[in-house]
């Protein structure tokens, strides 16, 4: 019988089982890789072939377009547009829509838009790191040679330079003298009583923009006629128009001359002892031109001596119709920077203006400097305030800023396929 | 019963008749000449030890005689005459070898071959030695009286080495023995009656086309100009080419096949050499070994101790195993031109032969060969050598020289024989036999009566006990040692098989002279002894300890043996098979090495070429191209003709057979053409062209290693 | 592989590399305040060199194919794809600065860190699959010549029950049977261990034998005693077989990750060849 015993298991008996080419067979494993690797390449290429196919370029994005932006998600196009291989964003794609001008006409480079403003990030368009700026103010040069400032500027904590309102280069050209350590107190006498008044009382935001970010210009009418009222003669009580002197003039004239008119017995009535003591008495008038004449002398004298000459500079009486220098109140502090006090609404003012309740003339400039700023503004830090270039400082020119004609019409954007 | 000499014969004994002298052998008489021989001996053989030549055509020496030709017919006295080679001697036989009627038959017989012999045949035109027309020649016929057969057998060209002419076949068979008895390849048989019979290779297909590998053993064997050879095999040895007809005049080349000589032209070469001249350096690897045509050469030799063991062979199994692993180390390789060679042992002069055991069993030189004066020597390749020791006049010519000069050193440089004196040696000299085996033959099996005593004189062999559970390997020996000492001492039966390992020479005493040396010399006796006790408890010993030791696996698988491995680290690696890759890539798409194989260790012994020290591959190789160059590296040269014998030699399976297509193309139907597929042994060749072997090179996992397992096992740690 | 201490030089010289990226990366986050993204200078430079270092791993697949090419042993090649393969992934991280958005974005991310993981995986499997393999497969043959095995065992299988049971024609002449006894032994050798060493053509593979020493303890009962070498070859054969699933399985796990880490990879390397053309482009 040949089954038994078995061969026995040497290492000859062991090899000759083999087949010497069993190598070169392709085997299921050999074989599932092939078809798995075509597998799973296959649908990728399909998929990106079928994008590429009906030219929907945006599986390529490196992630979604601002909100603003989302119409053009699909529409790789309209911002890529360069020609032959690459397919660059050039200025022009933004500038078709966005046209804001530049920075200074001196500067040594103008770069991209898109150096800047960062696309297929998701966020802002409008938030930009300092290293933009810096890159340039780090040590500024012009085309000129000529600097005018921010030469080196790194950053806000370390050497962004003093405010200029601190540095004395601002000046407050105003001409009213106005005391604010006086008007601060409390109990003032008014018409209205005593009042205390709050900042807020003369010192409003503007309505619109750009004028919401400042205060409005302190004017008379709203801020200071109701303790400050421009009465000139007892008998009326109507004020004068808080207008040039010449119309002030015309007022009275016509406002005495309608009186007398209407009064003529006036004309024998002694004059009650007006308020200024006249080294002479003054003759009594005989004609009702010159009661008017001589009654707005007084008015005139009154409100020149004592009631105008409380705010405005006036020359000596017995001149001509004077002529007032302008009130000057400057609306605009920081030259190069915007502020908006809206977001700074949860302070006491007086935080930020320390001075103000100690100020006692016009020439002071209230405006706080860099080191308050900075007590929030510190930059690098989630629990404080952002402190980069672009919180404060525009780079695009606002004077330049052109309104754009628009670019598409509603079917070319049209999101509805 | 098999005869000694021909261990492939079974002679078919006519009766064992009476055994008449006390000693068992049988005396016969022949041509009034009274010759003993050994009961069994065929009455041609026994002719022969008594020098008397009776012609043979279908005979030949290495062959099962079979009796076809009768022209040795002798008379034996009885009614007809017998064919020499078949019969069997028996005593008391008379024989007559040159009557006028064993004469005058041999005649008519040769005549009659004439007849339809087509004179001259290719052999006789090529090579003169067309045995039948040498007879022909010999009994002086010259015309023949009987009419030439009308039908023609035809001729077959398609072999691309070997002409058939089946008009010149006489149908001795030789050629049939040759292929299926002695090469085993099976592919020749007889087909046909009457006129019709003819050889006939597989079922009848033309030559080209059987299964015929081309190894030329039938039409070497072939006395006619049947089957002669076509082509010409470039071995290239340096030297300058040999004539054919210049070799054939020199005395041993005479009785060569000239066929034969053609064929191998170029495994042939003559060497000038001038006085001085360094032939060949102990410890070299080499192929070729060398006759000297015409000079003296002094053979030279540094480390007795490792190549000719004058320790008798009585130092033990792991020794004995450690100076062959260590001998390499020891053997000068890579010796310094300069070092000056020691003291010559012996002289060698025209007519020797040297270098036989590189030749034929691929070891390194054995000794340091100088011209002492000018010297022309004959250069040849292991087939060449192969023939010519088959060549019966060359082997006693050699054995006589071996008897008269070498025999004496041998038997001195063994210790135990140091005391034998000059008479006693003289004594032996014609009485000692010298015997051959081929790899694997059985020189004595365990159990055998024992008769003679053995020492070795080239190549190696295996002691072996036999047990139920397998056989256990007692030695190795080799040259110089000797062994069938212990059944001689004890009496009785031998206590263990001897196999040779390749090819073996030993010189063999017998009993009655042995017992004798015994008793004149009484040392050698307690020295034999002494040593047969040693050896006893040392096999007692080695059976026992060999259960526990893991040496016994590293023996088992052969591992010794190894001088390079292939081991593959099985905790690293990842069966990827890259390492299978990269041989096939490296080798023309035949990977030479399989992940298959036992495991040592951690480590998958792969199968693929050990670089043995003893290549058992290279043994019997019929064109020499599976051969060592001059480093470690086995190489199966182009000319390989795909035989398959190393394949089947290897006993680790390294060797493949694989077709590749041969240069030549056969035009099939007309139109197309296909290559010819030819099947070539493939083996690992340690990409010698490379700095590392591409395996080792394309494991990504570093788990496969080439080392030398000696030094990587650290063997004698583990002894 | 096993990664082991020859591995050292690879894993500082990685470690060294990485810890200078993170620094070098430090410090481009902290240089570009916040806006790293993949088109800047250095986020380029680590997407080249992440790349670079992706088709550098690919090229081991080429490597493979060309064993004998002597452009560097095959054994540094494996390592420097694993390690420096690993540095691949903090490359890119460092490249598209932690932030992935857009499809394709998504989908390289995702490939990536799949990559990669299948990757690490199978260097795990590689690690310690090879030794629980050796230990537990002594008769380990190769893979893809198991099913040629097989069939050898079953005609060896074969052969020893007719070596005790005989043929149809002549009965065994090295075990004498009762006719019982024969039917028996042939039944369950039919049933339990044949079909089990090889299924009939068609039919799904059943379990291997399990238990089959209580089968085979039954055997003996059944059958005399001369029948039990061969039932001890049986065995045997039941046991190389069972072993030789076991190495399927074995193997399975050992290259089965393969597939998921070749195909991701390449499909990596294609869509990331097109991304670094795309975004080159806008």
């Amino acid at each position: 019988m040949p089954g038994f015993p078995r061969k026995p298991r040497t290492t000859k008996a062991r090899a000759q089982r083999i087949d010497r080419q069993y190598f070169l067979r392709t085997f299921a494993l050999q074989r599932w890789r092939w078809i798995l690797t075509a597998a799973v390449i296959a649908p990728g290429l399909i998929w990106l072939g079928f994008h590429t196919a009906v030219r929907d370029n945006s599986v390529y994005t490196a992630g979604a377009l601002t909100p603003g932006h989302a119409l053009l998600n699909r529409k790789c196009g309209v911002c890529h547009t360069g020609s032959g291989f690459t397919a660059r964003v050039a200025d022009s794609s933004c500038t078709a829509c966005h046209n804001n001008g530049i920075h200074q006409v001196n500067q040594t480079f103008t770069p991209r838009c898109i150096d800047c403003h960062r696309q297929h990030t998701g966020g802002t368009l409008a938030e930009i790191g300092d290293r933009q700026c810096t890159t340039c103010h780090g040590s500024l040069q012009t085309k000129t040679g000529d600097l005018k400032g921010a030469v080196h500027v790194h950053s806000f904590a370390t050497d962004h330079p003093e405010f200029s309102t601190r540095t004395g280069a601002v000046k407050d050209p105003g001409t009213i003298p106005f005391s604010h350590a006086v008007h601060m107190k409390k109990d003032l006498r008014s018409i209205a009583g005593d009042v205390t008044l709050a900042c807020s009382d003369c010192h409003q935001a503007g309505d619109a923009a750009p004028d919401k970010l400042r205060m409005k210009p302190v004017n008379y009418y709203d801020h200071c006629s109701k303790c400050h009222p421009l009465t000139f003669d007892p008998e009326f009580s109507e004020q004068v128009p808080h207008k040039d002197p010449a119309v002030v003039h015309e007022f009275l004239t016509r406002k005495f001359s309608e009186w007398i008119a209407v009064h003529p017995e006036e004309l024998r009535t002694a004059s009650s002892p007006s308020r200024i003591p006249a080294a002479a008495p003054a003759a009594s008038p005989r004609t009702p031109a010159a009661w008017v004449s001589q009654r707005v002398d007084q008015a005139e004298k009154l409100l020149r001596v004592k009631t105008c000459k409380e705010c405005h500079d006036l020359p000596p009486a017995d001149r001509e119709i004077p002529v007032l220098a302008k009130a000057q109140i400057r609306t605009r502090w920081l030259q190069h920077s915007e502020f908006d006090h809206s977001a700074h609404q949860m302070l006491v003012c007086e935080s930020c203006h320390k001075n103000a309740r100690k100020s006692e003339k016009t020439s002071d400039v209230l405006i706080p400097g860099i080191a308050v700023c900075r007590n929030c503004h510190i930059p690098g830090r989630q629990d404080a305030a952002r402190a980069n270039c672009a919180e404060c400082h525009l780079y695009h020119d606002p004077a330049q800023r052109k309104t754009p004609q628009g670019r598409f019409t509603l079917d070319q954007v049209s999101a509805i396929h | 019963m098999s005869c000694r000499c021909m261990p492939h014969a079974q002679i078919f004994c006519e009766g064992a008749g009476n055994l008449m002298n006390p000693d068992g052998t049988i005396t016969l008489t022949i041509d009034g000449q009274a010759v003993t021989v050994d009961p069994g001996t065929t009455v041609f053989d026994a002719a022969r030890m008594a020098g008397i030549a009776i012609p043979v055509l279908c005979h030949q020496q290495n062959e099962r005689p079979v009796g076809v030709c009768r022209v040795c017919c002798v008379d034996t006295g009885e009614r007809t005459l017998t064919a020499a080679c078949t019969r069997a001697a028996q005593d008391g036989m008379n024989v007559i070898t040159n009557s006028d009627r064993v004469r005058s038959a041999r005649h008519t017989l040769i005549e009659l071959l004439m007849a339809d012999h087509p004179s001259p045949c290719a052999r006789q035109s090529q090579s003169h030695d067309c045995e039948l027309e040498g007879l022909a020649a010999a009994e002086k016929i010259t015309g023949v009286r009987y009419p030439k057969k009308k039908t023609s057998r035809g001729k077959d060209n398609s072999s691309f080495v070997i002409q058939v002419d089946h008009d010149a076949c006489i149908l001795c068979d030789r050629c049939v023995r040759g292929c299926n008895e002695i090469r085993h390849n099976d592919v020749l048989g007889r087909m046909g009656k009457g006129y019709t019979s003819a050889i006939a290779f597989d079922l009848n297909l033309p030559m080209g086309n059987s299964s015929c590998v081309s190894c030329g053993e039938c039409m070497v064997s072939c006395p006619t100009g049947a089957l002669t050879n076509k082509g010409v095999v470039d071995t290239v040895l340096p030297g300058d080419a040999v004539d054919t007809e210049v070799l054939l005049r020199l005395p041993y080349f005479q009785e060569i096949s000239g066929t034969f000589l053609n064929l191998n032209r170029n495994a042939v070469r003559f060497r000038n050499f001038k006085a001085g001249d360094v032939i060949c350096r102990e410890g070299e690897y080499g192929s070729t070994a060398f006759y000297i045509v015409k000079g003296k050469a002094s053979v030279h030799i540094n480390t007795p101790m490792a190549h000719v063991s004058t320790k008798g062979g009585a130092t033990g199994f792991f020794s004995k195993l450690t100076s062959y692993l260590t001998s390499d180390s020891d053997s000068p390789r890579n010796a310094d031109e300069s070092r000056s060679v020691p003291k010559p042992l012996a002289m060698l002069e025209a007519g020797d032969l040297f270098g036989e055991m590189t030749c034929m069993s691929l070891y390194p030189r054995s000794a340091t060969i100088v011209a002492a004066d000018d010297c022309v020597m004959i250069e040849m390749l292991r087939n060449v050598l192969d023939i010519m020791l088959r060549n019966k006049t060359l082997r006693s010519r050699l054995d006589s020289s071996y008897r008269k000069r070498a025999l004496e050193d041998h038997l001195r440089s063994v210790p135990l024989f140091s005391s034998l004196s000059g008479e006693f040696i003289d004594r032996l000299r014609d009485r000692v036999e010298l015997l051959r085996f081929n790899r694997n033959e059985v020189i004595c099996r365990q159990g055998d009566p024992v008769d003679r005593f053995y020492l070795v004189r080239i190549g190696f062999v295996k002691i072996t006990e036999s047990h139920p559970g397998g056989d256990l390997v007692l030695a190795y020996l080799g040259k110089g040692d000797y062994f069938g000492e212990i059944g001689l001492l004890q009496g009785g039966l031998r206590t263990a098989t001897v196999t040779a390992l390749d090819h073996v020479e030993l010189v063999s005493i017998d009993v009655g002279d042995f017992h004798a040396m015994l008793e004149l010399f009484p040392d050698i006796r307690h020295g034999l002894q002494a040593i047969g006790d040693s050896r006893l408890r040392q096999n007692r010993g080695h059976r026992t300890a060999a259960e526990s030791v893991p040496l016994n696996e590293f023996l088992d698988q052969g591992l010794m043996e190894a001088n390079s491995l292939l081991l593959l680290d099985l905790e690293k690696c990842t069966r990827c098979d890259a390492c299978v890759r990269a041989c096939s890539d490296a080798h023309d798409g035949v990977t030479r090495l399989i992940r298959e194989g036992l495991r040592y260790q951690n480590y998958l012994v792969a199968t693929s070429c050990r670089q043995c020290r003893d290549p058992l591959c290279m043994v019997g190789c019929p064109v020499g191209s599976i051969r060592r160059r001059e480093t470690l590296e086995v190489v199966i040269e182009d000319w390989c003709i795909g035989c398959g014998l190393c394949a089947e030699n290897c006993p680790y399976g390294n060797i493949s057979m694989h077709p590749f297509p041969s240069p030549a193309s056969v035009v099939e139907q007309g139109s197309i053409t296909k290559a010819v597929m030819q099947y070539k042994a493939t083996s690992c060749d340690l990409c010698m062209d490379h700095a590392e072997p591409s395996c080792v090179y394309a494991c990504p996992h570093d788990a496969a290693h080439r080392v030398d397992p000696n030094e990587f096992f650290r063997l004698s740690e583990l002894r | 592989m096993r990664i082991d201490s020859t591995h050292r030089p690879w894993f500082w010289a990685t470690l060294t590399a990485l810890a200078a990226l993170t620094g070098s990366y430090i410090l481009y986050g902290a240089m570009s305040g916040g806006e790293r993204s993949g088109g800047s200078v250095p986020g380029l430079l680590y997407g080249i060199a992440g790349y670079g270092l992706m088709i550098y791993a690919a090229l081991l697949g080429v490597r493979k194919k060309v064993p004998v090419w002597r452009v560097g042993r095959a054994q540094t090649w494996m390592r420097g794809h694993l390690w420096l393969g690993f540095l691949t992934l903090p490359l890119i991280l460092f490249h598209c600065g932690f932030v992935w958005k857009g499809p394709l974005a998504s989908v390289l991310m995702i490939l990536l860190f799949a990559t990669v993981g299948s990757g690490v995986l199978g260097a795990a499997l590689q690690h310690f699959i090879p030794s629980m393999m050796t230990r537990a497969v002594p008769l380990e043959t190769i893979y893809e010549e198991i099913p040629h095995i097989r069939r050898q065992l079953c005609e060896e299988a074969d052969a020893l029950a007719g070596s005790i049971a005989g043929t149809e024609n002549e009965d065994s002449f090295l075990v004498e049977l009762e006719p019982d006894a024969r039917a028996g032994f042939l039944a369950v050798y039919r049933n339990s261990i044949r079909s089990a060493l090889a299924p009939e053509i068609g039919r799904k593979e059943k379990r291997t034998v399990e238990n089959f020493e209580n089968v085979f303890d039954s055997l003996r009962k059944m059958l005399p005693v001369t029948a039990h070498p061969m039932l001890a070859e049986l065995e045997s054969i039941c046991e190389e077989e069972r072993q030789l699933r076991l190495q399927k399985r074995v193997y399975l796990w050992l290259h089965g990750w393969l597939l998921v880490h070749v195909p991701l990879s390449l499909a990596l390397i294609v869509l990331g060849a097109i991304h670094a053309v795309m975004a080159l482009r806008y």
